[in-house]
């Protein structure tokens, strides 16, 4: 028989009312836990996106009020068919000071063309500088070996190119295309029941596919592209320009003073550096994760009510059993030991089930919060935090009974015998 | 090593109630021999029950002195005292005032807990306590699955365990019918037998038949002693000729 035994035993006939503050606990740390879990996903989900970017700086039309998704990004103010940038502008961005550390730039036309009975989106693009400034377009080969297939995509997935540091040798591979020639995004390869080495009749004009373009879940699955110069042709939109893309190394130079460059020499377009874009998105998260800590706090202080209300109500009930206790010779540290142990035994036990409960909470609530599926991992490191923060919490709320019934005058105890 | 195991000096004992001072214990003193079974009697008020808490150092006096085994008492720090009960007294309380979650074993054990004996000793020594009150067939019962008589004889086996030299009781059959009272009161006489002191507050007359020693109080005085060894004030206690319970 040990200290241990005697809370443990203790515990096990308080049954109702220890689950009372378990369940109390439970609630607690999950909703901490969930409210955590979601925050911590979505912001490593943005970090992701900005390593992933090639682009860090969108130059469009300055006019138009319409949002852009680039690379699961908003980006607003970028309007298809509203192109009023020209190619001169591609001469006005390299004559910038710090065009330097400009590496890639990719200009696009953008517009639209009736297909049989599909309306069918055209980009016009260089197609190594698109490859350039979206890192994650990758050619669709047929491959008869799914292991191959498997591999591939996991040294393609290597190769992502870093947002601060671009690898431009990527894209050494990625021919230009000739003027009759497209490449299908997978959404229209599919739609249009088309693959690479077919051809494609656009405006009249017969085109071979050059390849099809993996999925990618984003705009490009639905888009032809189609060289620069033969999209302003069938477009009847020669010279023009809907948008351009830069990808930028601000190891160099300052990206903000290459933004102010760009502004001040295309004072009709809009540029839009899209790391401020995606930071003010982190902005919103910040405030978010401001209000969890907030929410977070004001569940353990009720979760520490909750303890300290149900083992004080506890200790009275054993005032009795103390004074047994002490009678026979316990010390008031024993006596603080038991109840401390069945606290932390609760609170440690909470805080494993809140955990797991949080996890799953956070998996159910986060796509309806959030329209994205998280996949929050369990973590040990995490899950012994969640372990040690429970039970700390559940300690320092029990402490003040634990104390109370070691203190408890045993004369005065035993009156109630 | 004297033959006296409880020597009390002069004890007083007043407890407060909304500002009015009630005295419970008045000048009291007393010398009880090693190996005594003392039955303690009066009636409810007299401070029975409050002189054996005080003797259990639960219940420090206001005033006076009291000496176990030549240990003062309540010289002795809120923690050693609790080590003293551990190491010198078995309390048999009234209501037998088992823990109802551990087994008749388990309780036995209790006191045991916070001693250093190796954990195959303290089972050995519960099991003995338990042979004791002959009760080893229910050790792995819990107190809510016994009679009275049997919770009794464990709440004894308890008290006995970490042998002690002495055994405070507080009406232990109080709540026993007459034939059970009896072996228990027989228990306790064959335990008086094997060497150990006991001190009983009894409301049962028939109680002293088991003891050595009947001692009477009243109002907070001891009012009569059966055995007068020569300890009291004169004019403070008289031979015990009737002693009347409630």
């Amino acid at each position: 028989m040990t200290l241990y035994q005697i809370a443990l035993r203790n515990l096990n006939r308080r049954k109702s009312k220890m689950a009372f503050m378990l369940i109390g606990l439970i609630i607690g740390s999950a909703a901490v836990v969930s409210i955590f879990s979601i925050i911590s996903t979505m912001q490593s989900e943005i970090s992701e996106q900005l390593a992933d970017m090639g682009a860090n700086i969108i130059i469009t039309a300055d006019s138009g009020e319409l949002s852009f998704q680039y690379g699961g990004i908003t980006i607003p103010e970028l309007v298809y068919d509203a192109a009023t940038l020209t190619e001169q502008d591609l001469e006005s961005i390299s004559a910038i000071p710090g065009s330097v550390a400009i590496l890639a730039m990719a200009p696009r036309l953008i517009g639209t063309l009736e297909h049989k009975e599909h309306t069918l989106v055209i980009a016009g693009v260089h197609l190594p500088s698109e490859f350039a400034v979206k890192p994650w377009l990758r050619f669709h080969e047929d491959s008869d070996d799914p292991v191959e297939d498997v591999q591939a995509a996991a040294e393609d997935e290597a190769m992502k190119m870093d947002y601060q540091s671009l690898n431009l040798e990527r894209v050494s591979d990625v021919p230009e295309l000739k003027e009759n020639e497209v490449v299908l995004g997978s959404a229209t390869a599919a739609m249009l029941e088309l693959k690479a080495e077919d051809t494609f009749e656009l405006a009249g004009k017969a085109y071979l596919i050059s390849a099809v373009l993996q999925a990618t879940g984003m705009a490009e699955d639905n888009q032809v592209f189609i060289s620069l110069a033969e999209a302003q042709t069938i477009l009847g939109r020669p010279g023009e320009l809907t948008v351009i893309e830069l990808a930028s190394d601000f190891n160099r130079i300052a990206e903000d003073t290459i933004l102010l460059q760009l502004k001040e020499n295309l004072p009709h377009a809009s540029v839009t550096g899209v790391r401020q874009a995606v930071m003010g998105r982190n902005e919103l998260l910040l405030s978010l994760s401001r209000f969890g800590f907030f929410a977070g706090g004001l569940i353990f202080l009720t979760g520490i009510l909750v303890v300290m209300l149900t083992m004080s109500a506890a200790v009275r009930e054993r005032t009795r059993e103390i004074g047994i206790f002490r009678a026979i010779g316990f010390r008031g540290k024993h006596i603080f030991i038991i109840i401390t142990t069945e606290t932390l035994l609760i609170s440690a036990i909470g805080g494993a089930a809140g955990y797991h409960g949080g996890l799953i909470a956070a998996r159910l609530i986060a796509p309806l919060l959030t329209g994205t599926t998280l996949n929050s991992p369990w973590q040990l490191t995490v899950f012994i935090t969640v372990l040690a923060a429970t039970a700390l919490t559940g300690g320092l709320a029990g402490l003040f009974p634990a104390l109370k019934a070691a203190r408890l005058d045993p004369a005065e105890a035993l009156r109630f015998i | 090593m004297t033959d006296i195991l409880i020597d009390i000096d002069d004890i007083s004992k007043t407890y407060h109630a909304g500002g009015t001072a009630v005295p419970v214990l008045q000048n009291l003193s007393l010398k009880i021999a090693r190996g005594q079974a003392v039955a303690v009697m009066g009636p409810s008020g007299s401070g029975k029950s409050t002189l054996l808490s005080i003797i259990g150092g639960l219940n420090p006096p206001t005033g006076g002195r009291i000496m176990i085994d030549d240990i003062d008492l309540y010289a002795l720090s809120r923690e050693r005292r609790a080590d003293f009960r551990r190491e010198y007294l078995g309390f048999v309380f009234q209501q037998f005032q088992l823990i109802p979650y551990l087994t008749a074993f388990e309780n036995v054990l209790l006191p045991l807990t916070t001693t250093r004996y190796p954990a195959r000793q303290k089972r050995e020594m519960a099991q003995q306590a338990l042979k004791r009150v002959n009760m080893t067939g229910w050790a792995d019962r819990l107190p809510n699955q016994l009679s009275g008589g049997e919770q009794e004889r464990v709440a004894i086996a308890r008290a006995v365990v970490n042998e002690p030299p002495l055994i405070l009781a507080d009406e232990p059959t109080g709540s026993l019918d007459t034939r059970t009272a009896g072996e228990i009161m027989e228990l306790f006489s064959s335990l008086n037998e094997s060497g150990l002191t006991i001190l009983m507050v009894t409301h049962n007359p028939g109680n002293t038949s088991y003891m050595n020693r009947t001692i009477a109080m009243q109002d907070g005085l001891l009012t009569e002693d059966s055995e007068a060894i020569g300890v009291l004030p004169a004019g403070q206690a008289r031979p015990l000729e009737s002693v009347g319970g409630r």
